[in-house]
């Protein structure tokens, strides 16, 4: 079981939010990149940006760009599938690899919400990741 | 259950007042920030230079106005 938190910040109008943070592990080269991205239940897919993943080493080749939607509007990305690690846990995820740099680093379900059961219990400040087996 | 315990590079980003930092990357290692900059990599670069041996870890202020809430794919 792993607990994250909730972080505060200021949010549009300087008043306080809470943001749910994780703590994640990229593949990088032959170790492991430590992250913090926000964990996003609303977001069908991880999203990285665009800087992120070229310290990773994604690379644009043949793959298709397409475009997903947010708040702003449509992000052009390219869909790898890159390792990380959680906890102890390694396993592959769908990342959409932005192609801007004007993006948040999200934790979205895609395989993750698969791979654990996630409770937010943003009351008392936690969310909680249980792997499923 | 085994439970496992967060990094002191995450315990520091969550107390830490990210609003100077607002759109840019920043690097964490030995419970300070030790690089920012507006692209990961760079930070990263910055980070490994000053830090060699130290776990570093990144993370991106996001601009509140610029924050994304929902991705949905086609």
């Amino acid at each position: 079981m792993i607990i994250f938190r909730y972080k505060t910040e200021k949010g549009t109008h300087q008043q306080l939010v809470k943001r749910p943070v994780a703590d994640v592990w990229l593949k990088k080269g032959k170790g492991w990149l430590e992250f913090h991205p926000y964990i996003d239940s609303g977001a069908d897919v991880t999203l990285l940006p665009f800087s992120l993943g070229e310290l990773l080493g994604f690379k644009i080749n043949d793959e298709k760009i397409e475009e997903i939607g947010g708040i702003k509007g449509a992000v052009p990305v390219i869909y790898k599938i890159w390792q990380i690690k959680i906890g102890e846990k390694i396993f592959s995820i769908l990342v959409a690899w932005a192609l801007i740099e004007d993006v948040p680093p999200l934790l979205g379900r895609a395989d993750v919400f698969d791979f654990f059961n996630i409770t937010f219990r943003q009351k008392e400040g936690k969310i909680i990741f249980e792997r499923r087996w | 259950m085994k439970k496992v315990k967060p990094t002191s590079n995450y315990e520091y980003f969550l107390q830490l007042d990210t609003s100077p930092y607002e759109g840019q990357w920043i690097a964490i290692a030995e419970n300070k920030v030790v690089a920012v900059n507006s692209r990961a990599d760079e930070t990263y670069k910055i980070a490994k230079s000053k830090y060699p041996q130290s776990k570093i870890s990144l993370s991106k202020v996001p601009q509140h106005e610029t924050l994304v809430l929902k991705i949905k794919t086609k």
